[in-house]
C-alpha cells in the first residue's frame, strides 16, 4: 500500500496531529491551542446532501454487499497491508476492519482513506457529543440503585483504557404492510338450574397493517455483541453530518463486517415483531388472542453510518466487565458482578426486617391493648 | 276428611276398574325397582314395586325405576336413555306383545331424571308429556328426597292416561296444579273454588266476623275433641292478646298458592281484629302432590312480630309434630309459640323476660328472688354435677379479686332472640353485675351455635373487640370439642387477665403463627426486593421489537368473523340451608315477607312441605 491511500490531520500552523474535541465539536491541536471548525469545510454541502438522500433511496438489497464481502475475504487471505506515515516515514500495519491508526512514532492521527472511500465510504457520521473526561460521571451515575453491587465493587474497581470508537451502523428505514390473522374468544357464563353455562364463541381476527419506520440502527460490526449496542439505543440521527475523516481524528473507527442477509433480517425481525404487535392491540375486546400467522411484505432501505460509542472495561478481583457507552447520550451499559453471598445477604436483610417488624407490632399492639 | 277419602276412593276405583286392552304377559320374576345408586330405602322400593304392578296391570305398560349413582352416569359418557336403553335391552322388560315399557331414571347426585318409553308405550304417551313430567317430577326431591320424583314420574303418567284413555291420539295434559296463562289466580280455581270465595275478589269488601269459629277443619284431621281444644286456645289468646288466631286444614290450595289460598280463607272470612286485622292464621294443606302447612301473619304488628326467625322457630316446632302426623299435639304447641310472640315478641321466651309493655325495675341479683344464684347457671347440663363447685370458686376468686360479676350460662332452647340479643337480656332482667354500673362479664353457651361473652360496666370497658376476639379465639375451639369446663375455666382466667392488664392474654400459638406470618411476609418481601434489584444488574438486552422506530401506523382494514360457539357446562351442588333461624329441627322454610292476596291486601308468610 502507499502513502496515498492515507490522510493525516495535521495543525496547518505548527503541522502537530490534530484531533477531533467532542466538547467543542472542533479539530484542535494540542501543542500550539490552533482550532479548526469542521463545520466551515465539511458543512454537508449541496451535493453530499444529494448523496445522502439518494442513499436514503437506496435499496439494500441494490447494494453491492456481495462484492465488498468478496474484496474483504479476498484481502484477508493476502497479507495485511502496509501504509507509510506521511510523517515520519514509519511503516504502519493494520486490521482490515480499522478505519484509523495512530502512528506509534510520532502519534500521527491517520484515515485510511480506502476503507472509507468509494462504495465503502459512510452515508454519514454521528460525532461524539461527550468527552472521555464525562465517562467517569455517567459510569457513577449508572452505578446508582444497583443495589447489588457490593461496596468492594466502588473501592477496587477501576477503570481501564477507553476508547473512543466510531461503530459501523446500518440505518434502516422503510414501510410494512399487509394482513395478520388471529384468532380471539368472546365468552359469557349464565346458570341454567343446577348447572353454570359457559358459551364460548371464536372469531378469526383479520387485519391489514400499514406502518413506517424511520432510522432503525443495526450494528454491523461483528466484533461487537449485538446486545451491547441494542442496549446503547437511541441515537439521535437529527445530528448526523456528512462524512468527513477529520471526525475520526483521534477517535477508533471500524468499517461493517456483517453479512448483508444477517443484518437486513435482523432489522425486518424487530419490525415485523412490532407490526404483529400493533396489529394484535387492535383487537381489544376479544380474550386469548393468538396469531394465526399473516403476509408481510417489507420494503426497507439502508444508510451506512458511522456512530460513537465509548469501550472500557473494569476490572475488579481478577475479572474484567466490558461496558459501553452512547457517545452522544452518554449512556451507559454494561454487566455487572454477581455476587452470590451478597445476593444472599441482601436477601435475609430484608426477610429479617419485615419478619422483625411484624412481630414488633403485633407485640406492641398487644401491649398496648390493642 | 271425607272429601279426601273420596278422592282416594276414586282413585281406587280407577286402578281397579280400567282393564287392559289386550292380555300382555310380563316377565315377573324381574324387579321393577332397580336401585343401583343404593339410595332407596326397602320400604320405598317396595312401595315402588307395588306401583309398578297396579301400573303394569292397568294400562298395559311395564313401569321400571331406576336409581345410578353420578359415576355410572359420567363415568361411561352415557345418558340417562342410554341406561334406561341398555336395560331394557338386556332383559325381558315390557309387555311381551308389544314391548311397552317406561323407565323412570334418577340420578341423585345431579338430580337428573329421565323418562324414557319403549315399544307401545311411546304412543300412549305423548313426548310433550314426557317432556313435562321430566320438568315437574325432579321438583318433588327436595320434599320427599330419592322417592319423590320416581313416585311423581309414575303418579304424572297415571293422571295422563287416564285423562286420555278414550283420546285418537296422545295430547299433551296440562298441570292441573298450574294456572293457566292469562287467567288470574281467582280465575283458576273457578269450578273448584270453596263457597266462601266471592266472586270478584279484586273488589272484595273486608268485614269482621268476630263470633266466627276459629277452627275450620276441613281436612277432617282433628277429632272433636282436638277441634274443641284447640278452639278453647284460640279465643283464650284472642282474649290475652286482642290478636286473632285461626286454624284452617283442606285437602287442596286450589291451584293458588298455600300462603296466598291461606290469606285468602283469612281475608274472606272476615277474620282479624283492629283496622288492621291483626292475626295468625294456620293453613294445613293435605293435598297428596302439596302436602304442607303454612302461616300467613296479618297487620303491621303481627307482620313485625312474625320475622323470618320467628317464624322459622315457630314452623321448627310445628314441624316436629306434621312428620309424625301429630297434628293437633302440633297446633296446640304452634299456639303456645303464638301466645308467647305476641306478648314477649319472641316464640320461645325464658320466664324472667317480662312481657311487653310490662314495668321492670333493674336491680342487682341479690335482690331479686327468681335471679339465678352463684355464678353458673347451666340449662343445658353442659357440666357433670362435680365439676360445678370447681368453676364456681375459680369465678368467685376472681369476682371478688376484681371487683366484678361473673356468670356461665349455658342453654340448649333456641329463642327468637339471635344469641347476643339474648346474652344482652339475661344480662340486664337477671340483675347480673356489681355496684351502680353493673360491672361485670357472662358468658353463654350453645349447643348449635358459637358462644357469646357480654359485659357491662367495668369490664365492659375493657372488653375491646381485640379482647374480645382473643378471649373467643380461646373459647370457640374448646365448645367444638364440647369441653365446656375447659372454655368456663379459660373464659374465667381470661376475665381475670384481662381486668389486670387491660388484655386479653395471647396463646403461645398464636406468637408462632405471628412469627410464621412475618417470616413469609419476610421471604416474599425479600424474593421480590431481590428480583427487582437483580434486574437493574444485567442492563445489555437484545432488543426484539422496532416500536420506538415507528412513525407510522394505519389499520387499512378489519374483519371479524364468527366461527363458532362451544359450550361447557358446569354443576352446581344445590344448597339445601334452612332459610329461618341458626337451628332447625328439620325441613326448611319458605318465607315471603310480603305477597298479596287474592284481594290485594298485604302479608308474611312461612312455612314448611311435610
Amino acid at each position: 500500500m502507499s502513502s496515498n491511500n492515507i490522510q493525516e490531520q495535521k495543525c496547518p500552523a505548527c503541522g502537530a496531529p490534530m484531533r477531533f474535541d467532542a466538547a467543542s465539536g472542533k479539530l484542535v491541536c494540542d501543542w500550539c491551542g490552533t482550532e479548526i471548525d469542521i463545520s466551515q469545510d465539511t458543512q454537508v454541502t449541496e451535493e453530499q446532501q444529494a448523496v445522502l438522500d439518494e442513499k436514503d433511496g437506496e435499496d439494500v438489497s441494490g447494494f453491492d454487499f456481495g462484492a465488498l464481502q468478496h474484496q474483504v475475504f479476498k484481502d484477508d487471505a493476502e497479507q495485511l497491508p502496509i501504509y507509510h506515515c506521511k510523517s515520519c516515514g514509519a511503516e504502519l500495519i493494520s486490521d482490515w476492519e480499522q478505519v484509523t491508526l495512530t502512528c506509534p512514532y510520532c502519534k500521527n492521527n491517520i484515515v485510511l482513506t480506502d476503507r472509507v472511500a468509494g462504495a465503502l465510504r459512510p452515508d454519514g457520521v454521528v460525532p461524539f457529543r461527550i468527552t472521555s473526561d464525562q465517562l467517569p460521571g455517567a459510569v457513577n451515575r449508572f452505578y446508582k440503585g444497583k443495589k447489588l453491587l457490593s461496596k468492594k465493587f466502588f473501592s477496587q474497581a477501576s477503570m481501564g483504557r477507553v476508547t473512543g470508537l466510531y461503530v459501523p451502523f446500518w440505518v434502516f428505514s422503510g414501510k410494512l404492510d399487509g394482513t395478520v390473522d388471529f384468532t380471539g374468544q368472546k365468552s359469557h357464563s349464565y346458570r341454567q338450574g343446577d348447572y353454570e353455562i359457559t358459551e364460548v364463541s371464536h372469531y378469526n381476527l383479520h387485519r391489514m397493517v400499514d406502518l413506517d419506520f424511520a432510522d432503525l440502527p443495526v450494528d454491523a460490526s461483528d466484533k461487537l455483541d449485538d446486545a451491547l449496542m441494542d442496549s446503547l439505543e437511541p441515537f439521535d440521527l437529527t445530528d448526523v453530518k456528512a462524512f468527513d475523516p477529520a471526525y475520526l481524528a483521534g477517535f477508533a473507527a471500524d468499517r461493517f463486517d456483517v453479512p448483508a442477509d444477517d443484518m437486513q433480517r435482523r432489522a425486518e425481525d424487530r419490525m415485523m415483531n412490532t407490526a404483529y404487535e400493533s396489529a394484535r392491540s387492535t383487537c381489544s375486546g376479544y380474550s386469548g388472542v393468538v396469531s394465526k400467522g399473516g403476509h408481510i411484505r417489507a420494503d426497507v432501505k439502508a444508510k451506512y453510518l458511522l456512530l460513537p460509542v465509548y469501550l472500557f472495561e473494569i476490572m475488579q478481583g481478577g475479572r474484567s466487565y466490558s461496558f459501553a457507552v452512547n457517545g452522544q447520550s452518554g449512556k451507559v451499559v454494561g454487566d455487572l458482578p454477581d455476587d452470590k453471598g451478597f445476593k444472599f445477604k441482601y436477601f435475609l436483610v430484608r426477610a429479617a426486617a419485615v419478619a422483625a417488624a411484624t412481630l414488633l407490632i403485633s407485640a406492641a399492639r398487644y401491649f398496648m391493648g390493642a | 276428611m271425607k272429601r279426601f277419602a273420596a278422592l282416594l276412593a276414586a282413585v281406587m276405583m280407577t286402578l281397579s276398574c280400567a282393564a287392559p286392552l289386550l292380555g300382555p304377559a310380563y316377565a315377573d320374576e324381574l324387579p321393577r325397582v332397580i336401585d343401583r345408586a343404593e339410595i332407596l330405602s326397602q320400604a320405598e322400593i317396595e312401595s315402588l314395586e307395588e306401583d309398578s304392578a297396579a301400573f303394569r296391570e292397568t294400562y298395559g305398560i311395564d313401569f321400571v325405576f331406576v336409581t345410578v349413582p353420578s359415576y355410572d352416569y359420567f363415568g361411561y359418557g352415557s345418558e340417562l336413555a342410554d341406561i334406561a336403553e341398555e336395560i331394557y335391552s338386556a332383559e325381558a322388560y315390557g309387555d311381551e306383545t308389544d314391548g311397552s315399557a317406561a323407565f323412570a331414571v334418577w340420578c341423585s347426585d345431579v338430580e337428573e331424571l329421565e323418562l324414557k318409553l319403549f315399544g307401545g308405550a311411546e304412543e300412549k304417551i305423548s313426548d310433550d308429556y314426557v317432556r313435562f313430567v321430566l320438568e315437574r317430577a325432579p321438583g318433588y326431591y327436595d320434599e320427599y328426597g330419592d322417592w319423590g320424583p320416581l313416585y311423581a314420574s309414575i303418579r304424572f303418567c297415571q293422571n295422563y292416561l287416564d285423562d286420555h284413555k278414550d283420546d285418537p291420539a296422545p295430547v299433551p295434559a296440562a298441570d292441573p296444579a298450574e294456572p293457566q296463562q292469562g287467567q288470574s289466580p281467582a280465575a283458576a280455581v273457578t269450578g273448584g273454588k270453596p263457597d266462601w270465595y266471592p266472586e270478584d275478589p279484586a273488589h272484595f269488601q273486608f268485614f269482621s266476623n268476630g263470633n266466627a269459629s276459629r277452627v275450620v277443619d276441613v281436612a277432617d284431621i282433628f277429632s272433636d275433641e282436638e277441634e274443641a281444644k284447640i278452639e278453647a286456645r284460640c279465643w283464650e289468646i284472642i282474649d290475652k292478646t286482642g290478636k286473632d288466631v285461626v286454624v284452617f286444614t283442606d285437602v287442596s290450595s286450589y291451584g293458588l298458592e298455600q300462603n296466598v289460598y291461606c290469606a285468602d280463607f283469612y281475608d274472606f272470612n272476615g277474620y282479624g281484629f283492629g283496622d288492621e286485622r291483626e292475626g295468625l292464621c294456620l293453613l294445613f294443606c293435605m293435598d297428596p302432590d302439596d302436602r304442607g302447612f303454612m302461616t300467613v301473619a296479618t297487620g303491621s304488628q303481627t307482620r313485625a312480630l312474625f320475622t323470618q326467625q320467628n317464624s322459622n322457630l315457630m314452623d321448627d316446632i310445628l314441624y316436629e309434630h306434621a312428620v309424625k302426623a301429630e297434628y293437633a299435639e302440633g297446633v296446640l304447641a304452634w299456639q303456645d309459640t303464638v301466645e308467647t310472640l305476641y306478648t314477649k315478641g319472641t316464640p320461645i321466651a325464658p320466664e324472667w323476660l317480662p312481657e311487653i309493655g310490662e314495668s321492670y325495675t333493674r336491680v342487682h341479683r341479690s335482690e331479686d328472688p327468681n335471679a339465678p344464684l352463684g355464678y353458673v347457671d347451666d340449662q343445658a347440663g353442659f357440666f357433670y354435677p362435680e365439676e360445678i363447685p370447681e368453676i364456681e370458686a375459680a369465678a368467685a376468686q376472681a369476682a371478688d379479686q376484681y371487683g366484678i360479676d361473673i356468670m356461665i350460662h349455658t342453654l340448649r332452647t333456641p329463642t327468637g332472640m339471635d344469641s347476643n340479643e339474648y346474652a344482652e337480656k339475661y344480662y340486664f332482667y337477671n340483675g347480673i353485675g356489681r355496684g351502680n354500673g353493673y360491672d361485670g362479664i357472662l358468658l353463654v353457651m350453645y349447643p348449635y351455635a358459637d358462644s357469646v361473652i357480654y359485659a357491662e360496666g367495668s369490664a365492659g370497658e375493657k372488653l375491646t373487640d381485640v379482647n374480645l376476639g382473643r378471649m373467643a379465639g380461646h373459647i370457640y375451639p374448646l365448645t367444638d370439642e364440647n369441653d365446656y369446663k375447659g372454655a368456663a375455666l379459660t373464659f374465667i382466667e381470661d376475665t381475670a387477665h384481662m381486668m389486670k392488664t387491660g388484655r386479653v392474654a395471647r396463646s403461645l400459638a398464636s406468637w408462632l403463627s405471628t412469627g410464621v406470618l412475618g417470616s413469609v411476609f419476610g421471604t416474599i418481601f425479600g424474593g421480590a426486593s431481590l428480583g427487582t434489584a437483580k434486574r437493574t444488574m444485567k442492563t445489555p438486552r437484545t432488543r426484539t421489537d422496532a416500536s420506538d422506530y415507528v412513525r407510522g401506523f394505519r389499520l387499512t382494514e378489519h374483519n371479524d368473523n364468527y366461527l363458532f360457539t362451544s359450550t361447557s357446562r358446569r354443576y352446581i351442588p344445590p344448597q339445601r340451608t334452612s332459610s329461618g333461624g341458626g337451628h332447625s329441627s328439620g325441613g326448611h322454610s319458605s318465607y315471603s315477607s310480603s305477597f298479596h292476596s287474592s284481594s290485594g291486601a298485604s302479608h308474611s308468610s312461612s312455612g314448611r312441605k311435610f
